[in-house]
């Protein structure tokens, strides 16, 4: 059992959250908005809580129950926050908040709600609050909401009135706070250990679930929960998964096989994201030692472009023109040059990415990946990944776990 | 190696045959009946996988398809919905079986899709399936809808009106035809029942004084990894502070327990898409107080009462009565303050489902249901308590499954 512990961290205080509260109003009124409604869902993976958290400090953990189980539970494992025209955060929620009591919840007024009643009292509410004018209300977190309460809301306000911007909680959240940035490193420093153990664990005759396991289980011991711990070993596959586990617990791995971990999930619910390969018996073919350099340097490009005021297509580029001029694509040009090369990180992963049409500027404090992976059907999946933090001056990287095919077999 | 690995085999899928190609064949032919018996044209049916409380059973059952990749969120230039890490399934009752996936061929070359035709999308799946849509669908009917729920609003946006004005939403249509397992589905859940247990097993035995409860749970995620299973949902709580039935699982378990405490876990697995699922209580460094014991040994009582009801043409509701009726009886249930869910469990298959064990459940067990029992509360002074059994309705009665 991994024994190693993490320095503690300080709690939130109210001074951030509101902060956060009161950027999110100004750019309202900057854009002439009066308010706006924020959605979420919870209960782990794939959750779609990061507005209502940012803003809030909540995050609805109740199962999402089917409806096969009936309108008693329809809005289960989900939560609402009204941002009223006179600043008032009305949070509605299934789960009683008084039930954790370590968790502090920023709101004016909190509505415990049934799960039967969530979406009723938020369409009460908002046509309340929202009357008397036919200006548009913008919606976050509209892809997680079911159209059947979309209807209802819309219902509820005017048809017509509700619009979403899906880039504004991710430019409210871009630049990361100096507390952010401590959880950032921390979460960061959990996937290099668990990385570690899984890469260090490979080996002939184990599945890749067994090879998973010792690493899921110590990240998960640090209090992290995983979001996708993706392991691939099959070269028959270059899905980035397996089906249907997200690892393989039938096929043994065979020398020779290019293994390749994404390890994504959040410690305190800041990301943390990272991806390694390792040939198993460590004797790469020279196929495999390209894939895997010209992925790593590409990515490295990138990072050693990183600094305050260039531009994200800037970092991209910088990473396509390293792997246009690789040794692998002198040997299989047919390569396509990706434009994507990543994605920002904090409660999530998101906007702004790291794309090579992007004008979108780094600020200092901002955070994110810089990855790549590269398929050749019947070889595998080389993936590489490091996070950084943007520096006053270059960049702060967030991610150490090892370079086995440097420092092993490449 | 730890004692509890001494003491337990391990369990693996590696010498467990997979569910074979004909029993979804079969199961296809049984859906275009109930679709042809409900005057559908065939169903269509929506999931979104990768994640807990994932909506893919559906799927999995029909065509064993999981949409694993990764869900990209809403921020990119131009978004309308791309569906990432969902998929569909078009089921006539005559005709091809469709099956729409979010990934393009080259990255799905490792699994096996039981459909006549799978429409791959690179990039946006409504972008693909559409034009698909329309050249595989009757021109009239009605349409099952299943997965209604996991539509989202930009996707549902983007259908045609005129195809939203032919669904049903026939949400427990699927779901129905799952509840009796075959040999082979049965052996899976016996599986997933087994790795539930001894992941359990493992929590219970690291759950010390001084230790963390994520620490406890660690020893059961790797326990459920290396048997290739999946962890879709995991909680953990000890203390009396302790007193919602949902713990937050996004900060809480980092905190020591204590001794004299007691702590809960719950672990909801899935082994290739079939859940088993457990819930268990355990008293910190000593024996219960008095109190404690007795609200522990009341839910002995409970699942007892629920078991001795459950078996072939009883209902999920005769069970859930028994439940109420031991749960009546036992001292704390006067207590006003106690915390109670709103059933006593619920169907297991591919993921949690029909029938809810709740009074009003009517329809007779049929021999090959799974059955997730549990009793859990949260009482002020104690905390939160759980426990759960998984029964098996058999042609005499029932079976425990562990």
């Amino acid at each position: 059992m991994t024994t190693m512990s993490l320095p503690p961290m300080p709690p939130l205080c109210a001074d951030e959250v509101l902060d956060r509260q009161a950027r999110a109003v100004s750019e309202l009124r900057r854009r002439d908005l009066r308010g706006m409604i924020v959605w979420g869902r919870g209960s782990y993976a794939q959750d779609r809580n990061t507005d209502i958290t940012y803003l809030t400090n909540w995050h609805p953990a109740g199962p999402c129950l089917p409806p096969t189980f009936g309108r008693q539970c329809e809005g289960s494992g989900h939560a609402a926050l009204i941002v009223t025209p006179d600043e008032r955060f009305i949070l509605f929620t299934d789960d009683d908040p008084a039930y954790s009591p370590d968790h502090l919840i920023h709101a004016d007024e909190v509505e415990v709600c049934t799960s039967q009643s969530l979406v009723g009292r938020l369409c009460e509410v908002a046509e309340k609050v929202f009357a008397g004018s036919g200006s548009p209300i913008m919606l976050l977190g509209g892809d997680a909401m079911q159209w059947t309460f979309w209807e209802r809301l819309a219902q509820a306000v005017g048809q017509g009135r509700i619009f979403e911007d899906y880039m504004f909680g991710a430019d409210l959240r871009a630049v990361k706070s100096p507390r952010e940035q401590m959880l950032l490193r921390r979460a960061s420093k959990v996937g290099d250990i668990a990385v570690d153990l899984v890469m260090g664990g490979i080996a002939p005759g184990r599945t890749d679930a067994e090879v998973s396991a010792p690493g899921y289980a110590a990240a998960a011991r640090f209090g992290a929960r995983p979001y996708l711990f993706g392991i691939l070993s099959n070269p028959a596959s270059t899905y980035t998964h397996t089906q249907p586990s997200p690892w393989d617990g039938r096929r043994p791995m065979e020398e020779g096989n290019l293994v390749r971990v994404d390890f994504a999930g959040n410690v305190d619910g800041y990301m943390l994201d990272v991806a390694r390969n390792r040939v198993v018996g460590d004797k790469p073919t020279e196929l495999q030692r390209m894939m895997t350099r010209a992925a790593c340097d590409a990515v490295w490009a990138g990072v050693r472009a990183v600094r305050a005021g260039v531009t994200f297509g800037e970092v991209a580029r910088s990473c396509q023109a390293s792997l246009a001029k690789s040794a692998l694509l002198t040997e299989c040009p047919e390569i396509t040059i990706p434009n994507w090369w990543g994605h920002t990180i904090g409660l999530r992963a998101e906007g702004p990415r790291v794309m090579a049409d992007s004008d979108r500027v780094l600020e200092t404090g901002m955070a994110f990946a810089i990855e790549q992976g590269l398929r050749i059907p019947g070889v595998g999946l080389a993936s590489y990944e490091e996070l950084v933090i943007v520096a006053p001056e270059g960049y702060e990287l967030l991610t150490y776990a090892k370079n086995w095919m440097l420092e092993v077999g490449g | 190696m730890s004692r509890l690995e001494r003491i337990e085999p391990e369990i693996s899928l590696r010498d467990i045959p997979p569910v074979p190609r004909e029993v979804y064949l079969e199961r296809q032919a049984r859906a275009r009946q109930l679709a042809k018996h409900k005057g559908l044209a065939g169903f269509f049916c929506w999931v979104r996988g990768n994640g807990t409380y994932d909506r893919f059973a559906s799927l999995m059952y029909l065509a064993n398809h999981i949409p694993v990749s990764t869900y990209r969120t809403p921020d990119a230039v131009n978004y309308v919905g791309h569906g990432s890490s969902h998929a569909a399934l078009w089921l006539p009752v005559e005709g091809d079986v469709v099956l729409f996936v979010d990934k393009p061929e080259h990255e799905m070359s490792n699994h096996l899709f039981v459909a006549d035709r799978v429409v791959r999308s690179p990039g946006d799946l409504l972008e693909a399936m559409l034009p698909a849509l329309d050249e595989v669908l009757p021109s009239k009917g009605e349409i099952g809808l299943v997965g209604s729920d996991v539509i989202m609003a930009p996707w549902y946006a983007r259908f045609p009106a005129e195809l939203r004005d032919r669904w049903r939403v026939t949400e427990d249509a699927i779901d129905v035809l799952q509840q009796v397992k075959v040999e082979d589905e049965l052996r899976m859940s016996r599986l997933a029942a087994s790795v539930a247990s001894h992941a359990m097993r493992a929590v219970l035995a690291a759950a010390v004084p001084g230790t963390t409860e994520v620490s406890a749970m660690g020893e059961g995620y790797e326990r459920i990894i290396r048997a290739g299973a999946q962890i879709y949902y995991a909680s953990a709580s000890s203390g009396p502070r302790q007193l919602s039935l949902r713990p937050d699982s996004t900060l809480a378990g980092t905190m020591q327990m204590k001794t004299g405490d007691l702590a809960a876990f719950e672990f909801e697995i899935g082994l290739e898409g079939y859940v088993g699922k457990i819930m268990a209580t355990t008293c910190l460094g000593g024996e219960p107080t008095a109190e404690q014991a007795e609200v522990l040994a009341g839910l002995d009582v409970i699942l007892q009462a629920g078991v001795a009801a459950a078996g072939p043409g009883s209902t999920a509701g005769d069970i859930a009565a028994a439940c109420d009726a031991a749960s009546t009886a036992q001292p704390w249930a006067t207590r006003a303050d106690t915390i109670r869910p709103r059933n006593w469990g619920h169907g297991l298959g591919m993921g949690i489902g029909l029938p809810e064990i709740v009074t009003t459940s009517r329809d007779p067990l049929m021999p090959g249901t799974i059955l997730f029992l549990c009793a859990q509360l949260a009482v002020p002074g104690i905390g939160r308590v759980a426990k759960s059994v998984e029964i098996l309705i058999t042609e005499t009665g029932n079976e425990l499954l562990e």
